[in-house]
């Protein structure tokens, strides 16, 4: 399948920080969840990363009190510290529900770390597998918190 | 509905079909010269840049007229506009993380 330019969009910064410590601050729960947040008046009640190929992060977030009215389900599909890291992304809440695919890339840049993010619009068959394996994911995390409880 | 057009524009031959009405109205006949494809099966990829508010058709006497819809690209837009609002926030989120630590 191919993706127009219509359906994607760059995005690139440079942080003072090592590759490292970008690739860190994607891959680590406690880092993600103090910078995913789109509002700073919003709050993220979940925030869970299993953090290799073919894991994800799982993210609630949303309006005080709660935090909840958001999910977003992502699945690393490509994960290759501290270089690169394309994950699809499953967007619900709010009555509506979207997925996307996110492509990181880190390379060193004069002591710190540019990074580049690209973002495309999915749709079709393939985000029907996606939407599988996020769920498959979802289902053997609550099996596996079900078994730590038991 | 930005997803119905998504998945419209997923296709390759959708995709040639919108960005040839971008330059103007085109008869499904037209559409159909330039490339190998019959005029039913050109049909068929027009209904479904119909059915996902993209293209508009009139039946001019015997030939049939595709245009571009004027609010045909609102919604993808909308999904550029919103989705590059949401990590452009976030990866500002994150140098503010890296700032501080």
């Amino acid at each position: 399948m191919t993706t127009a330019p219509l359906l994607s969009f760059d995005l690139d910064r440079t942080y003072p920080a090592s590759p490292e410590r970008v690739w860190a601050a994607w891959t680590n729960a406690d880092q993600l969840e103090r910078w995913v947040l789109p509002d700073p008046e919003w709050r993220v009640s979940s925030c869970e990363v299993d953090a290799h190929s073919g894991g994800g992060y799982r993210l609630r977030f949303g309006p005080r009190p709660d935090g909840d009215s958001y999910r977003e389900t992502a699945t690393f599909t490509v994960f290759e510290p501290v270089e690169r890291l394309v994950f699809d992304v499953l967007t619900e809440g709010d009555g509506t529900s979207e997925r996307s695919r996110c492509t990181v890339l880190l390379r060193p840049s004069g002591g710190g770390t540019h990074l580049e993010l690209t973002v495309e619009g999915l749709s079709g068959p393939e985000s029907l597998e996606h939407l599988r394996t996020g769920w498959q994911w979802c289902l053997e995390g609550i099996a596996a918190t079900l078994e730590a409880t038991a | 509905m930005v997803h119905r057009q998504f998945a419209a524009l997923g296709d390759p031959t959708r995709l040639a079909i919108v960005e040839r009405l971008v330059r103007g109205p085109s008869t499904a006949g037209d559409l159909a010269a330039p490339t190998s494809m019959s005029l039913p099966a050109v049909l068929k990829h027009v209904r479904v840049l119909e059915e996902a508010g993209l293209v508009t058709t009139v039946k001019r006497g015997r030939v049939r007229e595709c245009r571009l819809r004027n609010d045909a690209l609102v919604a993808v837009a909308e999904w550029t506009a919103r989705n590059q609002a949401l990590w452009s926030t976030r990866l500002d989120a994150l140098g503010t993380l890296l700032e501080e630590s």
